[in-house]
C-alpha cells in the first residue's frame, strides 16, 4: 500500500463519497467560521467559540478522509432509488406536512389531517380513491378521539366550531 | 442481600399499582405493534409519545417507554420469521434462519422457540441490572469530569465503529451531532451559539423533533412509493410446539446468547446491533454442522434473540447509572428523562429508589406480558402484517406532526421536523448512519461540559485525561477502538488493489 495508490483516482470514482466529503468540509468551514467569531479562550478558561472550533477541524478532517479513502467506488452497494415513482415519495411528503403546519392553526386539526392524507396519498402505489376518503375521513376522527377526548390536548378541532 | 429483596418489594409497590400496570401493559402492546409494523420501529414510537407522557407520572412514564423499546425487540422478530422484513435493525439477523424455516412450514416453531428465548435473555439481562446496577453507580461516583468525557468519548467512537459499513461516515454524523448539540444557549457565558436570531431554537434543537425527521420521516420519503407484498407466510397453531431435537440444541445456544447480549448492553457504544451478529457468529464457530445455518437452523434464531432482549435490558445499565446511553433508543430515553426533571447519573439508583426498583420490576411484568402476546395470541400479529403501508404511511404522519407540536404548541417544530426528515433523507442517500447522529447529538451537551471543567480544574494541563486511571481506561479504548477501526479501512483498501490486480471481481 503506498500513498500514490490510496491517492489513485484514476478508477471509477463514486461520486457519493465527493459529495459527502465535501459536505462535511462546507460544515466544518462554516462551524470554524462561527467559532472564530466567538471567544476563544485558552484551554483552562474555554470560551463559548473553543468547542465548536474543535468540532469544526474534526468535520473538515473527517471530510477530507471519506473524499481520500472512500471516492474509489468499486464495492457492491445499492444505488439510490432510481424509480421515478420515488418522486414522489420525495416530494409529496415534505408536502403533506407543511400542508399541515400550515392549516393547524389557521383551520383546526381536522382540516389539517384531512389535507397530509389528500396530499400524501398518491405517493402510495396502487391506490384507489375510495381507500384514500376512507383514510382521510377516519384519520381526523382518530386523531380527535385520541389526542383531544383521551389526553386532553388543547387543540381545535374546527376552526369556529370546536 | 437483604437489600435487594427490600428494593424489590419496593418495586414490587410501584410496579403492581392499577395505572404503573396499565402502563407496563400500554408500552409492552405499543412496542409489540410498531416492532411488528415495518418502517416504524421502536425510536420514532418513542419520541412520538414522549410529549405524551408530560401528563402523567415520571415513573409511569418511564415503565411506558421502556416498555416500547424491549416490547419492539419481540415484535421485530415477528415480522422478520414470516415476511423476511426485519423491523429493527438487529432482527435482521432473524430473518437469516427466521425466515428460512417459515418456508419449510416451521414457522410456528421458530416463532415459539423466539419467544421463549427472548424471555431468557431479558431474565438474565434484568437480575444483572438489579444487580449491577447499583454497584456501578456507587463506583461511578468517584467520576469526574475527566472520566465522564473519556467515557462519552469511548461510547460515541465505538457506536460509530460497529454502526454502518464507513467508520469515516459514521464518526462524521458523530460529529455532525455534537455540533447540532451546540445549538442554544452556552451554558457559562449565556451567550447564544448558532441561533442566528430564530427564537425556536435559542433553547437548543428539539431532540423529538431531531429524532422523528431523520428517522421517522426520511423512512416515510423514502419507501412510501414502494409495493410492498404483505402475504406471511402461514403457519398452525397446533404446530407451534418444537420438537425434542429443536430444544436440545436452543438451551445452550441461548446461554451463549444472552451473555453476549448482556456485554454488549451493559458497554456503552455497543449496542444490540453488535450483539446479534456476534451471536450468530460465535453460533455458527462453535457448530457441529454450520453449513444448517441460513438454512433454517433453530440455534440461529434462537441464540440472536436472546441476545438482543438481554442487551434491551442490560442497555438501562449504563443509561441510567451513568447518563451515558449505548444506543440512539436510549438517547431518546435520556431525553425522556431529563424532560421530566430526572437527570440520569450515579445518584439516580439512591435519589429515586421507587422509580429505579418499580422500572426493575415492570421489565418482569412486561416480559411475562409479552409472552403471552406472543405466544397464545400470535394470530392477532400475523392479521396486523396485513395492513398495506399505504394505509399507514399517512398516519405515521399525522402522528408525527402532532406528537412534535403537542411539546412547545409550536408549528415551528412541524417545519424542523421536516427540514430534519430532508436532511435525514439525504444522508440514506450518501450512506450517512443516523443512529451517531442522535447519540452525538444528546450527548454534546454533557461532552462540553465535562470537557471544559477537566481542563478547568487541570489548569489546562492536557494529561489530566491519561494519568487518572479510570480516564487513562476509557482513553486506552478508544484508541482501540481507532486503532481496530483504521485497520479495517487499510485491509478494505489493500482487498479492493489485489482484486484490480488480478482483474478479478471482489469477493
Amino acid at each position: 500500500m503506498t500513498p500514490r495508490r490510496i491517492l489513485d483516482v484514476r478508477h471509477r470514482l463514486d461520486p457519493s463519497a465527493i459529495v459527502a466529503g465535501g459536505l462535511m468540509g462546507l460544515i466544518g468551514a462554516f462551524v470554524i467560521a462561527q467559532a472564530l467569531g466567538m471567544q476563544l479562550g485558552s484551554p483552562s478558561r474555554m470560551g463559548p467559540g473553543y468547542y465548536p472550533l474543535l468540532l469544526g477541524i474534526a468535520c473538515v478532517g473527517l471530510g477530507l478522509c471519506i473524499a481520500i479513502f472512500e471516492a474509489r467506488g468499486t464495492e457492491d452497494r445499492p444505488d439510490a432509488d432510481r424509480d421515478p415513482a420515488a418522486w414522489k415519495s420525495r416530494l409529496l411528503v415534505p408536502a403533506s406536512m407543511i400542508a399541515f403546519a400550515l392549516l393547524l392553526e389557521r383551520a383546526g386539526l381536522a382540516p389539517a389531517c384531512i389535507a397530509l392524507v389528500c396530499v400524501a396519498s398518491p405517493a402510495a402505489p396502487r391506490r384507489t380513491v375510495a381507500g384514500t376518503v376512507a383514510l382521510a375521513v377516519a384519520t381526523p376522527v382518530l386523531a380527535w378521539l385520541i389526542f383531544v377526548l383521551g389526553l386532553g390536548l388543547p387543540f381545535t378541532v374546527v376552526e369556529g366550531l370546536l | 442481600m437483604t437489600d435487594l429483596f427490600a428494593n424489590l418489594a419496593l418495586g414490587a409497590d410501584v410496579a403492581l399499582s392499577w395505572s404503573a400496570l396499565l402502563y407496563c401493559l400500554l408500552g409492552v402492546t405499543l412496542g409489540m405493534i410498531v416492532g411488528v409494523l415495518p418502517g416504524v420501529g421502536p425510536l420514532p414510537a418513542i419520541a412520538m409519545l414522549l410529549p405524551i407522557t408530560f401528563y402523567i407520572d415520571p415513573t409511569e412514564a418511564i415503565i411506558m417507554l421502556a416498555g416500547i423499546y424491549y416490547g419492539g425487540q419481540y415484535g421485530a422478530s415477528t415480522a422478520s420469521i414470516l415476511l423476511n422484513l426485519p423491523g429493527t435493525p438487529p432482527a435482521a439477523v432473524t430473518c437469516l434462519d427466521g425466515y428460512p424455516m417459515a418456508k419449510q412450514g416451521r414457522a410456528g416453531q421458530a416463532l415459539f422457540m423466539t419467544a421463549i428465548a427472548s424471555l431468557i435473555g431479558s431474565l438474565f439481562g434484568i437480575v444483572l441490572v438489579a444487580a449491577f446496577a447499583p454497584v456501578l453507580a456507587r463506583f461511578a461516583l468517584e467520576f469526574g469530569a475527566a472520566e465522564y468525557f473519556s467515557l462519552i468519548l469511548f461510547a460515541l467512537l465505538g457506536s460509530a465503529a460497529i454502526g454502518g459499513d464507513s467508520f469515516f461516515r459514521s464518526i462524521s454524523m458523530v460529529i455532525v451531532g455534537l455540533i447540532l448539540g451546540i445549538v442554544g444557549q452556552d451554558v457559562t457565558s449565556g451567550q447564544f451559539r448558532f441561533v442566528f436570531g430564530i427564537p425556536g431554537i435559542a433553547d437548543g434543537l428539539s431532540i423529538v423533533a431531531v429524532a422523528m425527521g431523520i428517522f421517522g420521516v426520511a423512512e416515510v420519503m423514502a419507501t412510501a412509493h414502494q409495493k410492498r407484498d404483505m402475504k406471511p407466510e402461514s403457519f398452525r397453531f397446533r404446530k407451534m410446539l418444537p420438537s425434542r431435537d429443536e430444544l436440545r440444541r436452543s438451551w445452550p445456544a441461548i446461554g451463549r446468547g444472552s451473555g453476549v447480549g448482556a456485554i454488549c448492553g451493559t458497554l456503552p457504544g455497543a449496542g444490540a446491533s453488535m450483539a446479534v451478529f456476534i451471536a450468530y457468529a460465535l453460533e455458527k464457530r462453535v457448530s457441529r454442522r454450520p453449513e444448517a445455518f441460513g438454512q433454517g437452523a433453530i440455534e440461529g434464531v434462537t441464540a440472536p434473540e436472546s441476545a438482543n432482549n438481554a442487551t434491551a435490558q442490560t442497555a438501562f445499565i449504563p443509561t441510567l447509572t451513568l447518563g451515558v446511553p449505548g444506543d440512539a433508543v436510549m438517547a431518546v430515553m435520556i431525553g425522556a428523562l431529563m424532560i421530566h426533571g430526572i437527570n440520569p447519573g450515579p445518584g439516580l439508583v439512591s435519589e429515586q429508589p421507587q422509580m429505579f426498583w418499580g422500572l426493575v420490576v415492570s421489565f418482569v411484568i412486561g416480559n411475562a406480558i409479552l409472552v403471552i402476546l406472543n405466544i397464545p395470541l400470535v394470530g392477532i400479529w400475523t392479521r396486523l402484517l396485513q395492513i398495506p403501508y399505504s394505509t399507514l404511511y399517512p398516519i405515521i404522519l399525522v402522528l408525527v406532526c402532532i406528537g412534535v407540536y403537542s411539546i412547545n404548541s409550536s408549528v415551528f417544530d412541524i417545519f424542523l421536523v421536516i427540514l430534519f426528515g430532508i436532511v435525514g433523507y439525504g444522508m440514506k442517500l450518501l450512506r450517512f448512519p443516523p443512529a451517531p447522529l442522535l447519540l452525538g447529538f444528546i450527548l454534546s451537551p454533557m461532552m462540553e461540559e465535562n470537557f471544559r471543567r477537566a481542563l478547568l480544574l487541570s489548569r489546562g494541563d492536557w494529561s489530566t485525561f491519561v494519568t487518572r486511571p479510570i480516564s487513562a481506561t476509557f482513553v486506552g479504548l478508544s484508541v482501540a477502538v481507532l486503532l481496530f477501526s483504521a485497520g479495517q479501512v487499510l485491509l478494505k483498501l489493500r482487498r479492493r488493489d489485489w482484486a484490480r490486480h488480478r482483474g478479478a471481481p471482489e469477493g
